[in-house]
């Protein structure tokens, strides 16, 4: 089972499909580990991100150009467990399909197909798991990759997906890859070309607008910057940071976010949970990160506020943040660093004016303060840390 | 008149950036403080003056109040100011960005090729990480990477001419295994290769072609090849060496053709520290850079994937080059009379890139006439291909657009790193129904796979 959510009766629609992939039978750890796939280690976190964006886009996605028309949703796991989809009310538990190679197909082929109908339709492509990259190739490893007798074939291949996907009558694509990165890069030095196909499209698009591509794939460098073990991804926890409020702004008259703010916030809000050298391994190409509006949200009413300080390797549990409002009446706030064990910030929800911030560290480390107008939806500040 | 004049400098730089950079100016409060009421944002390019640069660009705002102003940089976190303005005034806001120890990569600082942190330890203020948590741990995961790196290599790189097979033969070289022991890439260096500048990061060579010469290379682009001394001078391709590492780079030394400011060059620079995307288990990296004062921002936002940067960058890099054409025929701006055809290619790839209609454009029919008249220029052919493939209305037109992508590939290996993506992507979407885009999809593969594709001109580590 794969579609855990659809409504046939919208069109134009967006249409999502999302790949978990933490279990890998042939991978380490395993009884079964193969040549290819020997290296790969176990994940705990796509389960737990894909089920997150599932959720997120079923029960938060608006688009009013383009509404949720339907979501695919394969996991692999430890131990393959349900996913209740927030809604329709009454909706039952599925326990979605494995990402074979040959479900993925079976999915990519539904997925494609509904994107078919209407060119203002709009597809979403969310994969979340190990991935390999070298130069300008790049791979998405499925649960069956390294299965002896088709070695390399269980995964996507990135350029294959995104040129056959030019050819879909669909204009807007965005293509969310968070992959996890290892040495498993490795394998580009015995085969150049790793990956399928997972959709065979002829050009029929009939109509004359480019396709529109977005392709975000920051790929964090290392198990440890992937995220933590059990919970969602560095990346998943941005992205849909950005997607709630972080990537909108109201320059049509209506907040709505846009892909190439998409990416920056994204780049921000990581920015807090991983350090520099784990980031960015390899740069979204410029073939695609066109821009266009992705969703809209709801008017914000206060600043969500992202304080943390110039060196980070002076942070600790102990850090502590403090702002007050400056030139009108209001209670002083305060936020703990280890309540933000995911990062190197603490978080407010202020109202939109003039704020003064300063912070605590560990001795000797000591912080200047600042003062900042900050207005909705979010802001960034960052605090000196004094030499 | 209420305005911000925004003076953006790069310490150490010499010269300017005519079109340097995008900032983003954002009113967020009124004179009191009080969230502004309507959205007011505006996107401009930007200026960035070097050392002893004077003067700013300025940005007129609709009201008094506290501004945002942001300055994208190519691969670095945007430079952030939040300024407060009063009635009638003319506010100078100074952006000074982080120098560094490199002064002669001053303009590399700028675009993110030099590490963010210069004047610190890479993994802070100390060597130990006093950080907890999930932070701490991954900032010790850094700190034992930067302390575990194989040492960088005592001597310096050697710098070769790079004998490269023509045509398709080249991708089957350059992308074979076992390359980098080729001896194609162990000769001479070029005739007249400059001492470099070094230190304990960082190897730099700045050679770049007189006018005279820049003119004659851009003659060789249209297929009558060079005379064997400029060829000697300035080759295709130059072989970098390292510890066993090595990168080919393939030069774009006509790109200013007989127009050059005195402080535009090609640098070359090699980073002894940190590894190549490409091969990230060993130290080492090259990159090359062209300064050029009007399109250096948009070539190093586009090597940086920032398409939507680069496009806010070019009618200003082409108004800046020929203000009176640009009115006339923004067509012959672009190509003809700008420097040289590989700025036109650099051009037609993003307008490419970031067409959003398939209807014939102005700039269409040069693509043909790029391709037909500059054979020395990959490229040309590659994007004509890609651009018709966009444009194909049945199989036929697709059949048509392959034969031009093939004919590039036929040509060499492209100039610019992201032609090779296009090329890979338009391939990708054929090669279900067009014989022979299979096939070339693995020609390209073996190269396309050792690009850096961090950098707008290729760079390729050899296996």
């Amino acid at each position: 089972m794969t579609l855990v959510y659809g409504d046939p009766g919208i069109d134009p629609g967006t249409h999502v499909l999302i790949v978990g992939v933490g279990a890998y039978p042939f991978g380490r750890g395993t009884t079964q580990p193969s040549l290819a796939a020997g290296g790969l280690s176990q994940l705990t976190s796509p389960p737990v991100s894909a089920r997150a964006v599932a959720d997120w886009f079923i029960s938060s996605f608006r688009n009013r150009d383009c509404p949720l028309a339907s979501v695919e949703l394969l996991i692999s796991e430890a131990a393959p467990t349900r996913y209740q989809p927030p809604r329709p009310a009454g909706a039952g538990p599925v326990i979605p399909s494995t990402p074979t190679l040959e479900n993925v197909r079976a999915a990519a082929k539904d997925w494609g197909d509904r994107l078919q109908s209407n060119k203002d339709n709009m597809a979403a492509f969310y994969f979340c798991g190990h991935g390999v990259s070298v130069g300008q190739q790049a791979a998405l490893l499925l649960a069956d990759f390294g299965k002896p007798g088709s070695d390399y074939d269980g995964a996507i291949d990135l350029n294959l997906l995104t040129g056959t996907m030019r050819n879909s009558p669909a204009i807007r694509q965005v293509y969310l890859l968070d992959c996890c990165r290892t040495r498993a890069d490795g394998l580009y030095e015995y085969e150049p070309m790793i990956g399928s196909r997972i959709r065979s499209q002829a050009s029929n698009r009939g109509h004359d607008e480019s396709p529109q591509q977005f392709v975000l794939f920051p790929t964090l460098d290392g198990e440890e910057a992937f995220g933590a073990p059990g919970s969602r991804s560095a990346f998943a926890t941005a992205l849909l940071e950005a997607l709630d409020f972080a990537a909108a702004d109201r320059r049509t008259g209506t907040w709505r976010t846009s892909t190439t703010n998409l990416h920056d916030a994204i780049d921000q809000l990581i920015s807090f949970r991983v350090p520099p050298q784990l980031r960015g391994r390899s740069k979204p190409s410029a073939v695609e990160s066109t821009r266009f509006f992705f969703n809209d949200i709801d008017p914000p009413t206060v600043a969500r506020s992202y304080v943390t300080v110039s060196d980070v390797s002076t942070w600790n549990d102990d850090a502590t943040i403090e702002c007050e409002p400056k030139g009108r009446p209001g209670q002083p706030l305060s936020d703990q660093a280890a309540d933000h064990d995911d990062g190197t910030y603490c978080r407010f929800e202020l109202d939109e004016g003039c704020w003064s911030f300063k912070g605590r560290l560990t001795p000797p480390h000591e912080v200047a303060e600042l003062e900042q107008v900050v207005a909705a939806p979010v802001a960034y500040i960052t605090l000196e840390v004094k030499r | 008149m209420t305005a911000l004049l925004l003076q953006t400098r790069q310490a150490y730089a010499e010269g300017m950036l005519e079109v340097g950079a995008v900032a983003t100016v954002q009113l967020v409060a009124d004179l009191d403080g009080h969230a502004a009421q309507d959205w007011w944002q505006t996107q401009v390019p930007i200026t960035v003056f070097g050392q002893f640069g004077l003067g700013g660009v300025p940005v007129t705002v609709p009201q008094a109040g506290y501004y945002q102003v942001s300055v994208a940089l190519p691969r670095s976190a945007d430079v952030v100011q939040q300024v407060r303005v009063d009635e009638d005034e003319e506010l100078p806001v100074q952006i000074d960005l982080t120098a560094s120890p490199h002064e002669y990569l001053a303009w590399q600082q700028f675009s993110g090729a030099i590490r963010d942190h210069p004047y610190r330890s890479e993994t802070g203020l100390a060597d130990t990480v006093t950080a907890t948590g999930r932070v701490g741990e991954l900032l010790n995961v850094v700190r034992d990477r930067v302390n575990l790196r194989p040492a960088a290599a005592l001597d310096l790189p050697t710098v070769s001419v790079a004998a490269v097979a023509p045509g398709r033969d080249g991708w089957l070289q350059v992308g074979a295994p076992g390359a980098s022991g080729d001896q194609s890439y162990q000769g001479d260096p070029p005739e007249g290769w400059p001492s470099p500048s070094w230190d304990s990061e960082f190897v730099a060579w700045s050679h770049t072609p007189s006018p005279g010469d820049g003119a004659e290379l851009v003659t060789g682009l249209q297929g009558q090849g060079l005379t064997s001394g400029l060829e000697a001078k300035y080759p295709r391709w130059l072989a970098v060496r390292s510890d066993g590492a090595t990168d080919l780079v393939s030069v774009p030394w006509a790109w200013w053709g007989a127009l050059r400011e005195d402080d535009e060059a090609i640098q070359f620079f090699y980073d002894r520290i940190r590894p190549s995307p490409v091969q990230p288990d060993q130290p080492g990296r090259l990159r090359v850079t062209v300064r050029d004062r009007r399109w250096f921002g948009l070539l190093e936002y586009l090597g940086a994937g920032r398409l939507d940067r680069a496009v806010q960058l070019l009618e200003p890099a082409i108004a800046n080059e020929y203000p009176e054409e640009m009115t006339a025929s923004p067509e012959s701006a672009l190509y003809g009379k700008t420097k040289s055809p590989l700025v036109a290619t650099a051009g037609a790839f993003i307008l490419i890139a970031d067409a959003t209609s398939e209807e014939p454009q102005y700039w269409d029919r040069w693509l043909d006439n790029l391709a037909r008249w500059f054979p020395g220029i990959p490229d040309g052919a590659i994007l004509l291909g890609c651009r018709r493939a966009e444009q194909a209305r049945d199989q036929a037109h697709l059949e048509a657009a392959f034969t031009q992508v093939s004919d590039g590939i036929d040509r060499g290996i492209p100039f610019f790193a992201a032609t090779m993506r296009l090329a890979s992507v338009t391939l990708a979407r054929m090669s279900d129904t067009v014989a022979g885009a299979e096939e070339a999809m693995r020609t390209i593969v073996g190269v396309s796979s050792r690009v850096d594709s961090d950098q707008p001109f290729t760079v390729i580590r050899l296996r």
